[in-house]
């Protein structure tokens, strides 16, 4: 029965796995979540930097999805419905978890401690382009400061506007906007210190090297 | 334009507008304010690759356990994972499966017709290979109507066997092929013993 609703290719369209789902059919549960779950689960994984926690986020996300799955209508896209639903679930858990300990301002301005080293002013560092490794990045946005880390990754990595952004957290465009300009430079900053990091670690072996071949040297003779 | 008012502009408009002419301007001339404005790019593009990431597998295990917690799968997981195998062979072999078990009782009915006087040779037979089936020209010299009843029966077995056997290699993890393919074996033994029990073939 389930077959003749997959297409040629022997997959179902999203709308044949929506309606089956609806009724309550397993394998189509599992097309959706198949469909879906690398953004969701890497949304989940941005916000809140653990994979414990974002599977725990990714989980709810869905499960609130499946049991409201009946009420699509398809009024609107499947994946924006089920996309906004994953933020506001991530959205509704960070509220819960800094609320009682981060002030506002403290989610969105780093004190002069965490912020780390200023930039000299005047001076002029090496470029990131072509650096930016995957790894480098992804820890860089794990120390965003949290109000900054959401707009980032909402705009930057989910690809949402500043209007969409301003809607779901319930802040101006400006805020949004500020947030995210903000979060580019303090990216930038994390990046550079990386590089230079790097650089003083390669510096460092390549010292040790030549002291150790010096060494080597003078046993001999 | 000074540096600070590039950064209010970059905020304000973000990368992807249309800087105004005067920051243009700017940025070709301040090595400083253009390298900031490649990096930010950079980290934009890179930002980018981000969005997708790969759960881990008891991800959709734990989420399918509190599914079934919740009733919101309705369906049986046999009827799911194999939709075409389970109905299809099902349907295939009910009416041969009814037809041998027919034959079997047929065959029976007809012994008890002819009211034939049971022998003590030959022992039961347990096993259909290696054993050869009693001859349907020798049993119909001594009585035709359990003969043409047993050659049916055989018949129908057989076919019965063949339909399970080629199912059992077309798909050799079917636990309902392969369970049907030992019972129409039993079945088989059970006509075979039966007919040589009671003589049914004669001396």
């Amino acid at each position: 029965m389930a077959r003749t609703r997959r297409n040629q290719a022997g997959e179902w369209t999203e709308a044949d796995a929506i309606r089956l789902a609806q009724e309550g059919n397993a394998e189509a549960f599992e097309f959706i979540y198949r469909m879906h779950s690398r953004r969701v689960y890497a949304l989940c994984l941005r916000m809140v930097g653990n994979t414990a926690e974002a599977e725990d986020l990714a989980q709810e996300a869905f499960l609130q999805l499946f049991r409201k799955i009946q009420t699509f209508r398809g009024e609107s896209a499947f994946s924006t419905w089920l996309h906004r639903l994953s933020v506001n679930v991530v959205l509704m858990k960070l509220r819960k978890k800094s609320l009682p300990e981060t002030s506002l301002e403290e989610m969105t301005e780093p004190d002069e401690e965490s912020a780390g080293p200023r930039k000299d002013i005047g001076s002029l560092d090496p470029t990131l382009v072509g650096s930016i490794d995957r790894l480098n990045l992804e820890r860089a946005v794990d120390q965003l400061p949290p109000g900054y880390k959401q707009v980032f990754v909402l705009h930057d990595v989910q690809g949402y506007e500043h209007n969409e952004i301003a809607k779901m957290m319930g802040c101006s465009i400006g805020n949004s906007k500020s947030q995210l300009h903000k979060a580019r430079l303090r990216l930038r900053e994390l990046l550079q210190e990386a590089q230079r990091e790097r650089a003083r670690q390669e510096r460092a072996a390549a010292k040790d090297q030549a002291t150790e071949s010096g060494g080597n040297t003078s046993g001999i003779d | 334009m000074e540096c600070k008012h590039l950064l209010v502009e970059l905020e304000t408009a973000g990368l992807e507008e249309h800087l105004s002419p005067a920051a243009v301007t700017h940025l070709d001339q301040c090595a400083h304010c253009s390298g900031l404005m490649a990096d930010l790019k950079a980290i934009r593009s890179a930002s980018a690759e981000l969005s997708e990431a790969e759960p881990p597998a008891r991800l959709w295990v734990s989420l399918r356990n509190e599914m079934e917690a919740e009733g919101l799968i309705r369906e049986a997981e046999a009827e799911v994972v194999a939709p075409a195998s389970r109905p299809s062979f099902w349907l295939r072999v009910r009416p041969a499966m009814a037809a041998a078990y027919l034959a079997v009782i047929a065959v029976l009915g007809v012994w008890i017709g002819t009211n034939l006087t049971p022998t003590s040779q030959p022992g039961p037979m347990v096993l259909v290979g290696g054993v050869e089936p009693p001859d349907p020209a020798a049993l119909g010299a001594r009585n035709p109507v359990v003969a043409a009843s047993y050659t049916k029966s055989l018949e129908v077995i057989d076919n019965f066997i063949r339909m399970c056997e080629k199912t059992v290699r077309e798909q050799p993890n079917n636990e309902v092929a392969r369970e049907y393919l030992y019972d129409a074996y039993k079945q088989k033994a059970d006509l075979l013993a039966m007919t040589m029990e009671r003589g049914a073939w004669g001396d």
